[in-house]
């Protein structure tokens, strides 16, 4: 995972434990379960939270534009929302393909 | 029609109903013969506008104010012309209607005398429905009517049902109706209602909010305000509550009115007023799954560019209402129903949950349509605390008193509000 991921990732987790009601990702350890799992960090209407909060780090510390969509979450046979480790390399090569 | 005239004050000073009315008749006349067609005026907040409207209709013409920027769109203007026919454009400076169009007359207008349109708010572009009226309803139904108030601001713009209807009543009872010639701003207004000694305001509630907070609404500015009415969109009980103990001496009062219907008599609950009650025997009315339904005095004659069947009187508002008794509470329009996990609310439900947060000055509830939830909840606010500190306690009054259902999934921090050209908030744009 390069350097600015690590940070999109950082600035999204920050945003989302002051902002999202009931949610406290930072003392989430990287192969936790983030989204799908038993006992995962983040229900479905939190997840949609975190999606823009994503795309809205995503773009201010790449200067680029991502949309998430449903298919990217629903359709891969490994969730890319599984744990934070997993999301890392799923949106380095989102980066990659945007370059 | 019968013409009294209307006392009008802007800023060349006070017109009295003698020379108003004189002014009417002459311009009139002035016109000269016209062939069939609609009178198109250009309308802004001065006496010309008035006057043309006015003459228009003593003439028995069928008459259409449109705002400068649709007057000048000619697509829009076409998308009109469409439905309608002929049209004699009437520009700011002219000096009578001039024919632009030629043409037949839409079926629905012909034979139509003394009648008015107005286009509906809320989508804009190329899908208002144009609504026909006959200007001797309103007449009719203001010459029953015994008005509380001498003197009142045109606040709503002039081409929409209000704007008429506020000129119209002030016309049929000799009031006194004051232009605000700057912008229709808080300020403005508030200046406004102590300088010209003002006793009756008809605004938003929106706008009523914006009021409040630029301090506009404390007592020495509404020394003279017997009555404020609030309507076009639904009322938040926390803003008329802080605005009653800043002002007790002022009566509330809940307006009901749409387009198609005009505006309908009410009486507001004392306590609440967004609960209001209509006069049975003038507008009978009804609830069916959910949404109003209701009988008026002024109802439209039809739509110009589209069909809708009005069965035995009944005009379904498409407002979704609360029921309490006789009472009823506006929530929201059928299409602004926020569907979030398959549990339905409306924006206002989780706006009036908002407003009761400590610096918490304005908010917006809307929503976009989501595969994974249904609906995305978006809140705008508004806010002059820190927005790090703002923030920090939003997230704590969201888990203590929001429903995780209505929990908005992004918050748009902002120091206006996004107010629509008819002065409520513009709900369809999403934030």
């Amino acid at each position: 995972m390069n350097e600015k991921i690590k940070l999109v990732l950082q600035s999204a987790l920050e945003r989302a434990d002051l902002e999202l009601a009931g949610v406290k990702l930072l003392d989430l350890k990287s192969d936790q379960p983030l989204f799908g799992g038993k006992g995962s960090a983040l229900d479905s209407l939190n997840l949609v939270a975190f999606i823009f909060i994503l795309e809205d780090e995503f773009k201010k510390i790449t200067g680029k534009s991502v949309k998430i969509s449903t298919q990217d979450i629903l359709s891969k046979e490994e969730c890319p929302f599984r744990n934070l480790d997993a999301l890392g390399v799923w949106l380095a090569k989102k980066e990659e393909v945007l370059k | 029609m019968k013409i009294k005239g209307l006392s009008f004050l802007d800023e060349s000073g006070l017109h009295h109903e003698a020379e108003t009315f004189s002014l009417i008749t002459k311009t009139a006349e002035d016109i000269g013969k016209l062939p069939p067609g609609i009178v198109v005026i250009e309308a802004d907040r001065s006496l010309r506008t008035v006057i043309r409207f006015l003459s228009s209709l003593h003439r028995g013409d069928i008459v259409f104010m449109l705002p400068p920027q649709e007057f000048r769109n000619t697509d829009f203007l076409e998308y009109f012309r469409q439905s309608a026919g002929p049209l004699h454009l009437w520009a700011m400076d002219e000096k009578s209607p001039v024919i632009s169009h030629e043409g037949n007359l839409s079926p629905k207008l012909q034979g139509m005398k003394n009648v008015f349109l107005v286009k509906t708010s809320g989508t804009s572009g190329m899908k208002n429905k144009f609504v026909l009226h006959s200007t001797e309803l309103f007449l009719q139904k203001f010459s029953k009517r015994v008005p509380d108030f001498e003197r009142t601001i045109n606040f709503f713009p002039p081409d929409s049902i209000a704007g008429i209807e506020t000129l119209l009543e002030c016309m049929v009872h000799g009031k006194t109706l004051v232009n605000p010639w700057k912008e229709v701003e808080p300020s403005a207004v508030t200046n406004l209602l102590e300088k010209e000694k003002i006793d009756y305001l008809h605004v938003t509630p929106t706008f009523l909010n914006l009021m409040l907070l630029s301090g506009g609404l404390n007592s020495p500015h509404l020394k003279s305000v017997k009555m404020i009415s609030f309507g076009s969109e639904p009322a938040q009980k926390n803003i008329l509550e802080k605005i009653k103990t800043l002002s007790p001496q002022t009566s509330f009062r809940q307006i009901y009115g749409m387009s198609e219907i005009g505006l309908l008599k009410t009486v507001s609950h004392t306590d609440d007023p967004a609960w209001f009650q209509l006069d049975e025997k003038v507008n009978p009315w009804r609830v069916k799954d959910g949404f109003l339904e209701v009988k008026s005095e002024s109802p439209m004659i039809t739509y110009l560019n589209h069909d809708k069947e009005v069965v035995g009187g009944w005009f379904a508002t498409g407002d979704a209402v609360q029921e309490n008794g006789s009472l009823l509470k506006v929530v929201g329009r059928s299409d602004d129903v926020i569907n979030v996990a398959g549990k339905k609310f409306h924006p206002i439900e989780l706006e009036e949950l908002l407003m009761e947060m400590d610096g918490m000055d304005d908010v917006m509830v809307t929503s976009e349509p989501n595969e994974l939830i249904g609906n995305s909840v978006h809140v705008k606010v508004s806010s002059r605390m820190d927005e790090r500190e703002f923030r920090m306690k939003l997230k704590v009054f969201l888990e203590e008193k929001v429903p995780a259902w209505m929990r908005p999934q992004r918050v748009i921090f902002d120091k206006s509000t996004d107010l629509s050209v008819r002065l409520k908030k513009r709900r369809k744009t999403s934030v």
